[in-house]
């Protein structure tokens, strides 16, 4: 994979970010994410495909307050920057041009 | 709530950096879960995440590291994407846990493919370390807790450049004046004591040692102080002792107050001045020292008995430092320029007086090639077992991946790389040969801290001190990496060089002649190398059985020993020699002691004394000056006591005692070279004690090796040549505990005072001398036992394939009248085929090996026919047993199965 293109679950974090707008630290992704797949993915997963797109400069982070709810410990939010949303305008792109017409093989948008 | 527990765990494990993100996040899903899910689904759901998270994190860094070094990007494969959430980080690690993944899931498939190879490496790993750290401590390195091992040097005298013999002082003070090369030189010298604070003493093993011998080792105390420079000076004027660490901590309670307190060594009072560190353990392996003494004080625990001025004899042995910049070889020369110099100036001492010098060892130099090539032989053994454990390995994986050959063309199709697949076929077997290393690894430590606690029987403590340390670990693990990867690569290049055409039309389940070649050369060699193993365990136990009907003279069956050295009591020749007739009066009146004696020597014991004689009439025989012979000092009951037949005239009786003529005993073969064809009685022997005249002749016995020819022995009535330190020897078929405590209560009966040491039974004592066969004999038998099972697993299994590949043809046979005995034939036969060059070879080899072994064989040939023939037959019957349940299954196969088949 190159440097210009994404891997399924760091879609599926960028996404889930997008999703959550501005609460977005690593309780709620994993979350959001599980809600929306139905399945709970592993924190460890998350948090190594966070960094590796922070460090790609796909998103940014920034720390928040501590909350008694976390034990006292501060938040990490993440923002994601343009150049991802690029990338994910990019994929579903390609995801639309490849499989248009093909609605009888792929079940459609059930 | 309280903070869960996991967490706290789990924070030690994560970066600093990493810390405030991550467990806020774990502990917020973990409430809102808790309230939502309940307690228990809240816990499943933090411990299942919580555990991950570390480890994913690490591995991530660890793999950024990697490609950042190798200046490749981490890249994200989304090539795979098992379920939502698990998506591989990289490339790289993705393979790795799929190989690990895939491994285990085949090792749960087939635990026993899995477990045995595993056990039997690590039975070959765990056994090649513990003989390289056991060669590694002995033969190469000096003793822990020498700082200075490397700088140091043994000095050794010999007559005319042959042998290792000690020094004398004034040849000890001359080296040290003239030899410029040498810093410094320490004497020491290993003296039986007895030690106690005032009460029963018991026995301690002394060093005594010029007064720099810590400073030559680089050796500080570990309280007060070691010795001090003047305490070289004026014999028998400093009574003072460095207790060694472990005799103060285990027998008196690491007393705080010991150093300044006073002890008695051989009931002489002593101050203690130092207590030597934890970690030393003296300069040499085999021998722990209680008690460090300056060697000033040699004569008064010795009677008195002075030898700092005397040329004549050797003593005491020597070690020194090198200066900067001197090497080894440079010391030797100037050492035996020194001694060239000595003989010329004192030609009536040091005539054929010769030094050299060796490098430091744990092990004294001269013990170094016995020890050496004991060490190589079990060596040699080890890397055999691991030899058929890693073809026996190999041709598993090798058979795996064969059957798998048709998924495997298939991934290489579909445009998996080659390299892939190599990683996931390595990955499996190198998670065996790791698995078998970390039981390996685990066996040894095992084995070396068991060994470590050994202590030989005799009257001096003989202990090895073999650490295992990170050098065991690591040739442990660089064993199985180099193993694994080689015989985790033959075979994986066997499975990747396929043709993809001819596979993928299902000629596949036809074995390339390469690949069975390959096989059928790891079968052969497991063979061999079986072969070979066995042939050694079957001579060496050969040997050992050999040594039990070796005509030894004596009879050591329900006879004890123990040992009294009445000097260190503070005997002197008079009182101890009444002490002996008191001992010799008292066991035999004894009910439960058939018959008692003294002596100064025992046969097989390791040891002897030598003394230079001339018989009556020599002049005529020899023109050497005197005649050398054996010497021993016993009491009347010794022939009787070791049953040692007399063959003409008398015993000793009790009326041959000073005063009284003064008589000797001699050996058969010394009769036989003193006056050959002529009787010996009546004739007369000037000895060293004076001219002595001969009543009787006894039967040969060995006197320091089974193996060694009788040598003319000369024996003296104890009472009229006495000995300070001697065995008591008791025979009596009592009780065992009876007799040790009936022997060590007899003689505290006699002198409270006196400190007793264990009681052996002399079998066990004159046994010492086959402790290698026995180690050596033991670990061959047991390795053969699970080289066989290998063996005969890998038969099985190549068998077992062939006769899977030739199902058809062979339901063809059978179906043409073929009768299934001759199906059953033709397999078992093509197993002998399949072995017969492992067997040449094997047999070869074994007839090498036991040239090799000949040292410790004690007589028995090297080509001993029951041996080999019994090696060939257990092989031979181990191809049968691995070929017959295959063979059967063949002669079983129904033809129109077979022929329906596909």
């Amino acid at each position: 994979m190159g440097r210009d293109s994404l891997g399924e679950f760091e879609k599926v974090a960028l996404l889930a970010i997008l999703q959550l707008g501005g609460e977005s630290y690593g309780a709620p992704i994993l979350d959001e994410i599980e809600r929306r797949v139905g399945q709970t993915p592993s924190s460890g997963t998350l948090y190594v495909a966070l960094r590796r797109l922070e460090r790609r400069g796909l998103l940014s982070s920034s720390f928040g307050d501590p909350t008694p709810e976390r034990g006292g410990r501060a938040k990490r939010f993440f923002r994601v920057k343009p150049e991802a949303i690029r990338l994910l305008r990019r994929s579903q792109e390609l995801w639309i041009s490849m499989s248009e017409g093909l609605d009888p093989v792929l079940g459609g948008e059930g | 709530m309280r903070t869960p527990l996991i967490l706290a765990v789990v924070q030690r494990l994560l970066r600093r950096n990493d810390r405030e993100e991550v467990l806020g996040d774990l502990e917020e899903g973990y409430r809102r879960r808790r309230e939502s899910l309940g307690a228990a689904k809240a816990r499943l759901w933090l411990w299942r995440q919580t555990l991950s998270v570390p480890l994913r994190l690490a591995i991530y860094r660890f793999a950024e590291g990697v490609s950042r070094r190798s200046g490749a990007r981490p890249s994200c494969s989304s090539q795979v994407v098992r379920k939502a959430g698990i998506v591989p980080e990289s490339v790289v690690l993705d393979h790795l846990f799929r190989n690990l993944r895939f491994t285990c899931r085949s090792i749960r498939k087939r635990p026993l493919f899995f477990l045995i190879p595993v056990l039997s490496l690590s039975v070959g790993i765990g056994a090649s370390t513990v003989i390289f750290s056991g060669a590694n401590v002995l033969l190469f390195q000096g003793m822990r807790g020498v700082p200075n091992a490397n700088r140091m040097v043994e000095i050794w005298t010999g007559r005319n450049g042959v042998g290792f013999r000690e020094l004398n002082y004034p040849d000890f003070l001359d080296l040290r004046d003239q030899a410029t090369g040498l810093k410094e030189i320490a004497g020491y010298k290993y003296q039986m004591l007895t030690l106690s604070r005032g009460d029963a003493g018991e026995r301690a093993l002394g060093l005594l040692v010029s007064a720099n011998y810590f400073d030559v080792l680089g050796v500080r105390a570990l309280k007060g102080r070691t010795f001090l420079p003047e305490e070289d000076r004026d014999l028998g004027a400093h009574p003072v002792a460095v207790l060694s660490h472990s005799f103060w901590h285990n027998r008196w309670g690491a007393d705080p107050d010991v150093v300044g307190s006073t002890v008695y060594l051989s009931r002489q009072p002593y101050t203690v001045v130092g207590i030597a560190p934890q970690d030393f353990r003296s300069h040499s392996s085999i021998g722990n020292p209680d008690v460090y003494v300056p060697l000033v004080q040699h004569p008064s625990l010795n009677q008195g008995r002075n030898y700092f001025e005397d040329r004549n004899g050797v003593w005491f042995q020597v070690l020194a430092l090198l200066q900067d910049g001197v090497t080894v070889a440079d010391a030797d020369i100037e050492v035996a320029t020194v001694f060239q110099r000595l003989s010329d100036a004192y030609p009536e001492t040091n005539t054929e007086r010769t030094a050299s010098v060796t490098a430091y060892g744990a092990l004294p130099s001269p013990a170094r090639g016995y020890a050496g090539a004991f060490l190589a032989i079990l060596m040699g053994f080890a890397v055999l077992l691991l030899l058929i454990t890693c073809a026996n390995v190999a041709g598993m994986f090798l058979a795996r991946s064969m059957a798998r050959q048709k998924e495997i063309a298939i991934q290489l199709a579909m445009g998996s790389s080659r390299g892939q697949l190599l990683q996931q076929l390595l990955t499996e077997s190198l998670v065996v040969f790791f698995v078998g290393a970390i039981g390996g690894v685990a066996l040894a430590v095992w084995a070396l801290g068991y060994l470590s606690s050994l202590t030989l029987p005799g009257p001096f403590p003989v202990t090895l001190e073999i650490s295992s340390g990170g050098g065991a670990l690591v040739f442990a693990l660089a064993l199985a990496l180099v193993t694994g990867l080689i015989f985790g690569l033959l075979p994986a290049r066997q499975a990747l060089g396929l043709s993809l055409v001819s596979t993928l039309k299902n000629e596949g389940a036809r074995p390339r002649s390469s690949e069975g070649r390959l096989r059928r050369t790891f079968v052969a060699a497991q063979v061999a190398a079986s072969l070979v193993l066995l042939a050694s365990a079957g001579l060496l136990l050969r040997a050992l059985q050999h040594s039990t009907q070796i005509e030894k003279g004596f009879d050591a069956t329900d006879a004890y020993v123990t040992f009294l050295d009445l000097t260190t009591e503070g005997y002197t020749d008079e009182s101890g020699s009444a002490l002996q007739d008191d001992i010799l009066e008292y066991f035999s009146a004894l009910p439960w002691v058939e018959s008692v004696a003294l002596s100064i020597d025992l046969p097989l014991d390791m040891s002897t004394y030598g003394s230079a004689v001339v018989p009556e009439g020599w002049e005529s025989l020899s023109d050497r000056e005197y005649m050398s012979t054996r010497y021993n000092a016993v009491s009347p009951e010794y022939f009787s006591t070791l049953r040692i037949a007399l063959v003409e005239g008398r015993g000793f009786e009790d009326g041959d005692r000073s005063g009284a003529e003064e008589v000797a005993v001699v050996s058969r073969i010394f009769a036989r070279q003193a006056w050959p064809g002529e009787s010996a009685l009546g004739r007369r022997i000037d000895t060293q004690r004076g001219n002595v005249i001969v009543v009787g002749v006894v039967d040969d016995v060995p006197n320091a090796l089974l193996t060694e020819n009788p040598e003319p022995l000369l024996y003296r009535p104890l009472a009229q040549a006495y000995g300070d330190e001697t065995n008591l020897v008791i025979r009596s078929s009592a009780d065992p505990a009876l007799i040790v405590g009936g022997t060590h209560g007899g003689l505290r009966a006699l002198d409270p005072r006196i400190s007793l040491s264990q009681v052996i039974e002399l079998e066990q004592f004159t046994g010492i001398g086959i402790i290698p066969q026995r180690i050596a004999g033991s670990l061959a038998s047991s390795l053969s036992i699970v080289a066989l099972l290998l063996s005969t697993m890998g038969v099985y299994g190549v068998m077992a394939f062939t006769v899977a590949q030739r199902r058809r043809e062979m339901g063809i046979r059978m179906a043409l009248g073929a009768e299934s005995t001759r199906v059953l034939r033709s397999v078992v036969l093509g197993a002998f085929r399949l072995t017969i060059a492992g067997v040449i070879t094997g047999t070869v080899l074994a007839l090498a090996v036991g040239v090799v072994l000949r040292t410790f064989l004690l007589g028995v040939s090297p080509q001993d026919p029951i041996a080999l023939l019994g090696a060939a037959l257990a092989v031979g019957g181990m191809v049968l047993a691995g070929a017959l349940v295959p063979a059967c299954r063949a002669a079983r196969v129904d033809p129109v199965e077979a022929l329906r088949y596909e």
